[in-house]
């Protein structure tokens, strides 16, 4: 019996989703409109975009890596969808923005193997290049497009369910199994936890790597995509808001920012806590600047809470 | 004046008692040793007097007095140094400024680095240490790191010295200039505790000895009123008269794994060596004489040169990867950072070399949980591995039982080749036991094992074969009748006497 609350103590993904309800409830108690099917409809849509990069960021967080050129992939894979559709088509454009997404993932991958950069230079060096790259390929002003699937798909909704969420869960549903029941994902929590055991052990340090980051890279493609069904329109800037809060939804999720401990559910709760708590903040009538501030302290007050990294002893 | 008196103290952590009613005192001018199996409580005394732990009843007097809110700093303001077998040096400073860390001499708040290097020169001579102190300390082999650790301890000018397995990574010229130094210290007033698993040296060194086990003290005798045979009895409560497994008579069998002319950057000339099916063989050698740098290119993880055949074909071992798929483990000397993953569990550490057979086809496809839950289960049982559950982190675990999960990792697989590196450094005697009786088990199964060890007794005693090593060259080998300490330990003086002379020619 004790052993089991230690234990669950100690499950920082389980914390996550306590916080949640327990904000939710707040937010219920203490600010009017929280409580309506339509407003729960309206976060768990608006969460689904930071939630889909979110995931991704998790596979290679888990690896203890990171990926800071989320933002310029998710503006990557919406500008360049926008531009190829109005040439040839929407299934073509969807695929083309998909396959350009991933590829970056493999040439961030490719540079932490065979390159040895770290992570956080390499990830951050790659985003510059596309964010310039992207300003010359648009001349600076991205187009906007309407393309059916994606409306339909950032828009509709089955049986109240908005579909941005449908797919988001079901993102979910894969990682989980990706990273928790696959061969694949074991070998990422081992490299994970030590490279060098790792190493010695024979786990395939290439292909792990190349995997998660490319999944990590497409996943921000999709939300990309979305965001573009969403506003009909592509913008160079339009994945600014994502990159750290990709990160921030993962560590409050529980995971471990050095890698190797936590749950991709946990990335779920952290996803729909940050979007909850901005849209509280913004209920409350704070302007942009005292939000910003409330937030970020709000995150630095809830890891105190529960995801502390601990000492090594 | 008794130095230090520990009186009656008993510690335990969630309810699991470590420590009962433990006794024992500390004179000056006297070297006490602490002797016991792992997990009998020795590091637990020993963070007691750093400060690291405070008793939960009992009481310890230092010079005297009792301690009060006793920390680590205040012990070390006292008097108290210890040098312990992790490291706690910052590789990527100096050597002198790992040395007076934390207390560098400095001239109007600027520390002047020839100031340092010179300070530091005295130290390192006293610990017998001959290396530069302006290199970075984690470029020096780790025996010499581990010397490094001592002159630290000793820039403080102790009255208390602690050496807890300060001696492990150490080669036999070290370990007297270690001695040498307790030596001095006991000579000038000062006091010396030190733990160690080589009886041998214990013996040799201290004057009392106190032995524990699971957290009692069994007795404190004179070195003169025991011997080996006394403190074993004492450590494990029973009679290890076969410490050692009998060796089979070898009849010439074809070797798996022939290496001839293997060089690795750095070493002065190849090494030649043929591991057959059922043979142990052993590298032996002074410290540091590139016996571990042979093991790691076996295993892919250092370039070499030379010429490497699996059953007579020719192969390359470029990679971890590879060495395991033609069938060579691998159990690294340093199994908290290359041989376990110490913060996953039991149960992930055992099947992560297996994932292959328990998620058959490609990558991509979900692991068995029954069928990992089963290998788990039957490597625990057969290794005898003590853990809470398959659950437990890898970290949790006694050093003797780590280094049980490090080598049954590899045995799924059934691999030709084993290389182990110093296997029992560090562990208790009753684990060294099992862990010796295993690899001989194993190789009677068919696989060929090679072995490096810092220990003499564990070459002589296990081994069917030892290549003496000098600067990356085998300078002997020793088998059969051959086989002894006295000539294991002169070929590996030798060694170094026959280059001496092809150097000066």
């Amino acid at each position: 019996m004790m052993a089991a609350l230690t234990a669950l103590r100690g499950n920082r993904p389980l914390w996550a989703f306590g916080v949640l309800v327990v904000t939710w409830l707040a937010a219920i108690l203490f600010a009017g409109g929280f409580d309506s099917v339509a407003s729960v409809r309206y976060l768990v849509q608006t969460a689904s975009f930071l939630g889909i990069v979110a995931v991704g960021q998790t596979l290679v967080v888990m690896m203890s890596g990171i990926d800071l050129s989320v933002s310029a992939v998710v503006g990557l894979s919406a500008v360049v969808c926008a531009q190829v559709a109005a040439g040839s088509g929407g299934t073509v454009a969807v695929l083309v923005a998909l396959a350009v997404s991933a590829l970056v993932g493999l040439v961030n991958a490719a540079g932490l193997i065979w390159l040895r950069l770290p992570p956080m230079v390499m990830t951050l060096a790659t985003g510059t290049v596309i964010s310039g790259a992207l300003l010359i390929y648009t001349g600076g002003s991205p187009r906007s497009a309407r393309i059916p699937l994606l409306d339909a798909l950032a828009n509709g909704s089955v049986a109240g369910i908005p579909l941005a969420t449908i797919l988001w869960l079901a993102i979910t549903a894969v990682a989980v199994w990706l990273l928790h029941l696959s061969r694949l994902g074991r070998y990422a929590f081992a490299l994970g936890t030590s490279e060098p055991a790792s190493r010695a052990s024979g786990v395939p340090v290439p292909v792990t790597t190349l995997a998660m980051y490319a999944a990590c890279a497409l996943l921000a493609g999709v939300a990309g995509l979305v965001l573009l069904g969403f506003t009909g329109t592509s913008s160079l800037t339009m994945g600014n808001p994502y990159q750290l809060l990709s990160i921030a939804s993962v560590v409050l999720g529980g995971t471990s920012i050095l890698g190797g401990r936590g749950h991709v559910l946990g990335t779920v709760a952290g996803a729909l806590l940050l979007t909850l708590l901005t849209a509280l903040l913004v209920a409350w009538n704070l302007g942009e600047g005292p939000r910003q501030v409330a937030l970020g302290l709000l995150i630095i007050a809830l890891l105190l809470v529960y995801a502390r990294e601990r000492r090594t002893t | 004046m008794t130095l230090l008196n520990v009186e009656r103290v008993s510690k335990s952590f969630a309810g699991v008692t470590v420590l009962r009613e433990v006794s024992f005192d500390i004179q000056p001018g006297e070297v006490l040793a602490l002797v016991g199996e792992n997990g009998a409580g020795k590091s637990t005394v020993l963070s007691l007097i750093t400060g690291l732990l405070a008793p939960d009843s009992g009481t310890i007097r230092y010079a005297g007095e009792p301690v009060r809110a006793w920390s680590p700093h205040r012990a070390r303001a006292a008097g108290i140094a210890s040098v312990h077998q992790e490291l706690s040096l910052n590789p990527h400073q100096s050597v002198a400024q790992n040395v007076f860390l934390g207390a560098w001499p400095a001239r109007r708040g600027l520390v002047r680095h020839r100031d340092l290097a010179a300070r530091a020169r005295p130290l390192l001579e006293r610990v017998g240490l001959d290396a530069d102190p302006r290199t970075p300390a984690g470029r020096l082999p780790l025996g010499a790191q581990q010397l490094v650790e001592l002159a630290k301890a000793l820039a403080a000018d102790p009255r208390l010295l602690i050496l807890d397995e300060a001696t492990s990574a150490l080669d036999d010229d070290q370990v007297r200039a270690v001695f040498r130094v307790a030596g001095e210290l006991r000579e000038r007033g000062g006091s010396v505790v030190i733990v160690s698993h080589r009886m041998g040296e214990l013996l040799s060194i201290s004057d009392r000895l106190t032995v524990l086990k699971d957290g009692e003290v069994m007795a404190t005798r004179r070195r003169a009123e025991t011997d080996h045979d006394d403190l074993v009895r004492l450590m494990v409560g029973r009679e290890l008269s076969d410490m050692f497994p009998a060796k089979p008579d070898s009849s010439p069998v074809e070797p798996v794994l022939r290496v001839s002319g293997l060089a690795v950057p750095g070493s002065r000339a190849g090494v030649d060596l043929e591991l057959a099916p059922g043979r142990i063989v052993g590298l032996g050698g002074l410290q540091g004489q590139g016996q571990r740098e042979v093991l790691r290119a076996l295993f892919g993880l250092r370039p070499h040169g030379g010429r490497i055949e699996l059953d007579g074909r020719p192969c390359r071992l470029a990679s971890p990867r590879e060495a395991i798929r033609r069938g060579v483990g691998y159990v690294p000397e340093d199994r908290k950072t290359e041989g376990l993953h110490v913060v996953r569990s039991v149960r992930d550490n055992l099947a992560l070399t297996s994932l292959r057979t328990l998620a058959p086809a490609r990558a991509l496809t979900t692991v068995s949980r029954r069928r990992e839950s089963e290998l788990v289960g039957e490597l625990i049982r057969r290794m005898r591995i003590k853990a809470a559950s398959p659950a437990q982190e890898a970290r949790r675990l006694s050093g003797g039982n780590q280094q049980k999960v490090a080598l049954a990792k590899w045995l799924p697989n059934r691999p030709r080749v084993l290389l182990l590196a110093e296997p029992t450094r560090g562990i208790d005697v009753g684990t060294k036991r099992e862990i010796y009786h295993l690899l001989r088990e194993l190789a009677a199964e068919g696989m060929a094992v090679l072995v490096t060890s810092g220990d003499t007794m564990e070459l002589v005693g296990l081994c069917d074969e030892v290549l003496v090593m000098y600067e990356g060259a085998v300078v002997d080998r020793l088998a059969g009748a051959e086989l002894t300490e006295e000539r294991l330990v002169h070929a590996s003086v030798a060694g170094r006497a026959a280059a001496g002379e092809v150097s000066r020619a």
